[in-house]
């Protein structure tokens, strides 16, 4: 068995989840029929959808629209704002964070190719968006904030709520990424005002594809739809996903994700920390976020002379899956990276390997963890040598 | 697009898989190794940490200035270990010259586990290019001359101009994702690609650098075809096919293309007296009757007329 810890990434999908999707998984559902069969399915599906209103704390009032992927619901937001405000004039300005992810970055780059002004806010060294820079470029030619709740890195807990009451006054379109929140962190939509909040089930032991857009009922900005349906799907803003087991599935991961918020921050706190303690009693390894900030699961170092991609490789031979995304195939170099915000040398940033943990970890796994990373450190370090060092 | 983008960049490589996890000849060369096997100890540093690709190179001389014992130490990608435990084991025996003989297809045909499939996913082609360049690098500090390296395009990566031109020439790009995946240089940072494809400014831009380039080929190629002043058999091989495409661009080509065809030349070769002509038909020459016969005929007949007697032309 493999010991997973990169469910910042993915997960595996619970026993509970596929319980629960399983009676609708082979079966041929349209939910506008009023067959037994399908009223049962629709039963299903409508305590899923309240499920999902109820894990961050929506009204009614406001609306939940189910799309493919986080991803698609960023760039559905993004797209609104272009088409509806950037395009006719009507606002001309975008700001993100500079440690934004991948996808955001990619479509305020596609902003910036269209004559948008995109303000990428920087970070404080404790790797939080700085709230007083942001304030400076609020005015009411600014379309929208996205700041993502949690950084899909290091774990960092934004403060979303600062920003949110600065973007209030000035009632500015807020959009949250909250992948990495959820389940993680309590999430209350009614304290803390977003226009706009994404999240998966990717991340919660759910089914992969699935993922649902927050859209405040008094927000700023309206949004257009990218994959059209029928009017009477998704208030026109998308079309209804066909997989209706995969609804479900999702549903029943929220309610596991938020039950589990005491457990999550107890128990995976505590061995989140006895593995960094132990991780950091190796020579040359920096811990990059601070404890005070992150969420419970993340524990995130900088490695002095050994490149990540090989940590990562060495490590999964011994069947431990961490992530890193300063490899190669999942560069981000792009935003800043956590290596600077700590003002440490440049070329550790090559060198950043961190370790997401799930419940399915137990005190044995992280003593293996911890063992299996120094042997590996040590291992790497006769291939490099003193490399790195020499060259500054 | 082609099938290779929508498949996952990881590795499926056993020859690199086993190299990766039990790399050879990797590590450091110590003083008192190179004294045992009685040969002088010289280190030489390729490519950058900052960059996130480093490598440098232990060697043990011979008197004769051989390699007898190479080891590099590595800073990089994973893969970058089979590759690197690859070119201390070629590089082993030869000097300074020999190794400048060496191609980058070489090194990536070693890494290869079927003949048929490339060592590695498209997006990390560069790895072999890059480490060859590192070999070239240490050639010629060997050799003690100077290796001009042209101004750094990429400031992230640090990959240098004359590396980018060589490597265009080298493999025949024709688009900036290649050469960007063949390089690295605008990988990580998009900068260098085109000006607004990234934060920084650039001093030189991968999309300048690659049409210039390909100018400079072409006009080389047209240079070539001059055709030289002196009598057929005093030619080189180059000087003959240059003059054979001129009389065939003059005299025969349009004949061809009348009638729906073309045909090109393969090789030259010196057979005794006899020049060799190897050609190919095209379009609706291949195939036709007359190809092996009248218009075959006629070829030669022009040929031998304009250029020299003992021309055979042989269609394949």
């Amino acid at each position: 068995m493999s010991i997973l810890l990169n469910s910042n990434i993915t997960t595996q999908v619970s026993k509970n989840v596929i319980e629960a999707m399983e009676p609708f998984l082979n079966k041929a559902i349209d939910l506008n029929s009023i067959s037994k069969e399908n009223q049962k399915a629709l039963k299903a599906y409508k305590e899923a959808i309240d499920k999902i209103y109820r894990s961050f704390n929506a009204t009614d009032d406001d609306s939940v629209i189910l799309t493919s992927s986080v991803s698609e619901a960023t760039s559905q937001v993004f797209y609104s704002v272009y088409l509806k405000y950037i395009l006719t004039g009507r606002k001309n300005a975008v700001i993100i964070s500079s440690r934004a992810p991948i996808n955001e970055l990619k479509l305020a780059r596609f902003l910036e190719s269209q004559g948008c002004r995109v303000y990428r806010i920087p970070v404080t060294n404790d790797g939080t968006v700085d709230v007083e820079v942001l304030k400076e470029y609020l005015n009411n030619k600014t379309a929208l904030v996205s700041i993502p709740m949690v950084d899909d890195e290091s774990g960092v807990i934004q403060p979303i709520e600062e920003i949110s009451l600065a973007c209030s006054l000035h009632n500015i379109a807020l959009y949250c990424d909250a992948s990495n929140a959820i389940g993680k962190i309590p999430i209350d939509l009614q304290r803390t005002k977003v226009s706009f909040c994404s999240f998966g089930a990717n991340l919660i032991e759910g089914p992969k594809d699935i993922a649902a857009l927050y859209i405040a009922n008094d927000s700023p900005i309206e949004l257009i739809p990218l994959i059209y349906g029928s009017d009477f799907e998704q208030g026109a803003l998308r079309e209804m996903p066909k997989d209706i087991a995969k609804v479900i599935g999702f549903g029943k991961a929220l309610e596991d994700a938020i039950d589990a918020l005491d457990f999550e921050i107890e128990d995976i706190r505590e061995l989140r920390d006895d593995l960094e303690e132990k991780i950091l009693e190796v020579s040359g390894v920096y811990s990059l976020a601070p404890w005070a900030l992150r969420t419970p699961n993340i524990a995130i170092f900088a490695v002095e002379g050994v490149h990540a991609s090989m940590l990562l490789d060495e490590l999964a031979t011994k069947d431990i899956i961490a992530y890193s995304f300063s490899t190669h195939n999942f560069s981000n170099f792009e935003r800043t990276p956590l290596t600077e915000i700590n003002a440490l040398p440049s070329y550790l940033k090559h060198t950043i390997i961190g370790f997401s943990l799930n419940n399915l970890i137990s005190q044995e796994d992280i003593n293996i963890v911890a063992k299996e990373f120094k042997a590996a450190v040590e291992k790497i370090r006769n291939f490099s040598g003193n490399l790195c060092k020499e060259q500054k | 697009m082609s099938k290779a983008s929508i498949l996952p960049q990881t590795r499926d490589n056993f020859k690199i898989d086993s190299l990766t996890s039990r790399p050879q000849n990797i590590g450091k060369i110590t003083q008192e190794k190179a004294n045992e096997l009685g040969g002088k100890l010289v280190t030489y540093s390729y490519g950058s940490c900052e960059g996130g690709l480093a490598l440098k190179f232990y060697i043990v001389l011979n008197g004769e200035d051989r390699v007898i014992e190479a080891s590099i130490e590595v800073f990089g990608e994973s893969d970058l270990l089979a590759v690197a435990s690859i070119a201390a084991l070629i590089i082993k025996n030869k000097n300074g010259d020999e190794m400048l003989s060496l191609k980058e297809k070489g090194l990536e045909y070693f890494l290869r586990e079927n003949p048929n499939t490339p060592a590695f996913a498209k997006s990390k082609r560069y790895l072999t290019n890059v480490v060859m360049d590192a070999i070239y690098h240490l050639a010629y500090y060997l050799k003690n001359q100077e290796i001009e390296d042209g101004d750094i395009v990429d400031n992230f990566t640090k990959t240098k101009l004359n590396f980018i031109k060589k490597t265009i020439k080298d493999f025949n790009v024709n688009n900036l994702q290649d050469l960007s995946q063949l390089t690295r240089a605008g990988l990580f940072d998009k900068s260098c690609l085109y000006p607004g494809a990234g934060d920084n400014l650039s001093n030189h831009y991968l999309q300048d650098i690659l049409r210039e380039t390909l100018n400079e080929i072409e006009q080389e190629k047209n240079a070539k075809k001059e055709v030289v002043n002196k009598p057929f058999n005093d030619m080189t091989t180059e000087e003959k096919l240059a003059a054979i495409e001129a009389v065939i661009d003059k005299h025969i080509r349009h004949m061809l293309v009348m009638d729906g065809g073309d045909m090109e030349i393969l090789e030259i070769k010196q057979n005794g007296a006899h020049t060799d002509i190897y050609i190919r038909y095209l379009g609706a020459c291949n195939g036709c009757a007359s190809a092996s016969t009248g218009t075959l005929f006629a070829i030669e007949g022009i040929l031998k007329q304009k250029l020299d007697e003992n021309i055979r032309v042989i269609p394949l």
